[in-house]
């Protein structure tokens, strides 16, 4: 396909095709690009790339990715050490920072159980999960994977393990989102959001009165 | 070129999914007259407006698609019935049917009775009185549906019935043979084992037991080399201490 460039550009043009959604054609583009247009853009590039590549480790802890040895996440001392949330990635991570909901600490899986994939509890990192459980101080598993089937089978082995060693697990709430109205929400969300529903929390001279 | 397929709403379960470019999934459905059939579904992965909650396992679909040749294009989707209620270990039960269907289901099979034997399995798992029994019972019911049903009520060589105290040896394809003498060998049983689960009673520990044995040795012949997935993750998980 190729064919007819010259053979560190054709290697360029090859190596940017390992990326996810990326083929010949947008590679041709991306390539004629960072070397027509920006260079010094494709310096710093391949200089991130390099430098990325060889520092970036999975946090000792948590599993998040970061250059240190414990992500600052885990280092810092201002986090509820007793709560710990469970997720699939860290994407969700920084999602659930930018909601500022949670200040406990977080443990990366990097994916979900997926027994016909091949991916069971050796690849998400469950021992080290379980190691965490046991020995830290932690009073509080909360269980954010997806709400997929594959995210509620993780969820429930994740508490399994945390009920093996009498920690409490939790499970993130779901069902109609914010803004949402009702006849646009597929029906399985919304049996869900009926079965989980709960009690509106009246305010304190109400229920005194 | 191979015809232009073009089904409408048909009943079907998908059973496995993975990503497919940036929004798009490739789905592998079970379904009541065309069997196995994997499809595209364009866009499903979107945030807005994508079908990634109606494109789980274990909920009851209908299915739109048109196909030439082994890969079709899912025109529409929509759910059929409320999701089996599973949790936690019927999920991976779940699971393991759905390997077994995609590993020993032919493609092009268009096999109505191993798709009733599948939806049958899961409504006996959501009611979840055996998790095992229900597994068993599938894979007995699923091997007679794809013809390669299990001979219990005779042995091969006298065609004598199956006798309760008697003793057998199973041999995979063929059937049981009789064994004289008092062997424990892995592939012999009793005959009142052979019986139990001929008749689907699967109710005691023994004869649960003994055709998680059977099961596994007459499966063998059709998996071949390649070990279940599943059946690996489930070992590792109850090697992790995880309740199932």
């Amino acid at each position: 396909m190729t064919q007819g460039y010259s053979p560190l550009l054709q290697r360029l043009i090859e190596a940017l095709q390992c990326l996810p959604g990326v083929g010949v054609k947008s590679a041709q583009r991306m390539v004629f690009h960072l070397l027509d247009k920006d260079r010094a853009g494709a310096e710093r590039l391949a200089m991130a790339l390099e430098e990325g590549s060889r520092l970036i480790q999975h946090c000792s802890l948590c599993r998040m990715l970061t250059e240190q040895e414990q992500c600052s996440l885990c280092s810092s001392e201002r986090r509820d050490k007793t709560q710990l949330c469970v997720v699939e990635s860290p994407a969700d991570v920084i999602a659930l920072e930018q909601s500022a909901a949670f200040r406990g600490r977080y443990f990366v899986l990097m994916g979900h159980i997926s027994p016909l994939d091949g991916i069971g509890p050796a690849e998400l990192g469950l021992e080290l999960l379980e190691q965490r459980i046991r020995d830290e101080d932690i009073k509080e598993i909360v269980l954010a994977t997806s709400v997929t089937v594959e995210g509620d089978a993780t969820a429930h082995i994740i508490a399994s393990l945390a009920g093996k060693h009498g920690v409490r697990a939790s499970r993130i709430a779901y069902g109609v989102p914010m803004g949402g109205e009702l006849e646009f929400i597929d029906s399985g969300t919304l049996s869900r959001a009926m079965s989980g529903r709960r009690d509106i929390e009246m305010s304190r001279s109400e229920g005194e009165a | 070129m191979t015809e232009r397929e073009s089904v409408q709403l048909e009943d079907a379960f998908l059973l496995h999914q993975r990503a497919y470019r940036n929004t798009s999934q490739i789905i592998e459905c079970l379904t009541r007259d065309h069997g196995l059939v994997a499809l595209v579904a364009q866009g499903s992965r979107r945030p807005k407006g994508g079908q990634r909650a109606i494109l789980q396992p274990f909920l009851p679909l209908r299915i739109s698609w048109i196909r030439r040749g082994e890969l079709g294009r899912m025109i529409q989707v929509e759910p059929r019935a409320p999701a089996a209620e599973l949790d936690g270990r019927t999920l991976l039960a779940g699971f393991y049917l759905n390997e077994l269907v995609i590993r020993l289901l032919a493609r092009g099979d268009a096999n109505a009775a191993a798709y009733s034997c599948y939806s049958r399995a899961l409504v006996e798992l959501e009611a979840g009185i055996s998790t095992a029994a229900s597994v068993r019972l599938f894979e007995y019911r699923f091997l007679e549906a794809l013809g390669y049903g299990l001979n219990l009520n005779d042995e091969v060589e006298t065609d004598e019935p199956i006798r309760a105290d008697a003793r057998y040896r199973f041999e995979p394809e063929v059937g049981a043979r009789y064994v004289e003498g008092d062997t424990s060998e892995g592939d012999v049983f009793w005959g009142r084992e052979l019986i139990s689960l001929r008749d689907e009673d699967l109710g005691d520990e023994a004869s649960l037991r003994a055709a998680r044995r059977l099961l596994a040795r007459a499966l063998q012949p059709y998996l071949g080399d390649r070990p279940l997935r599943t059946r690996a993750v489930l070992k590792d998980l109850v090697a992790a201490g995880v309740e199932l």
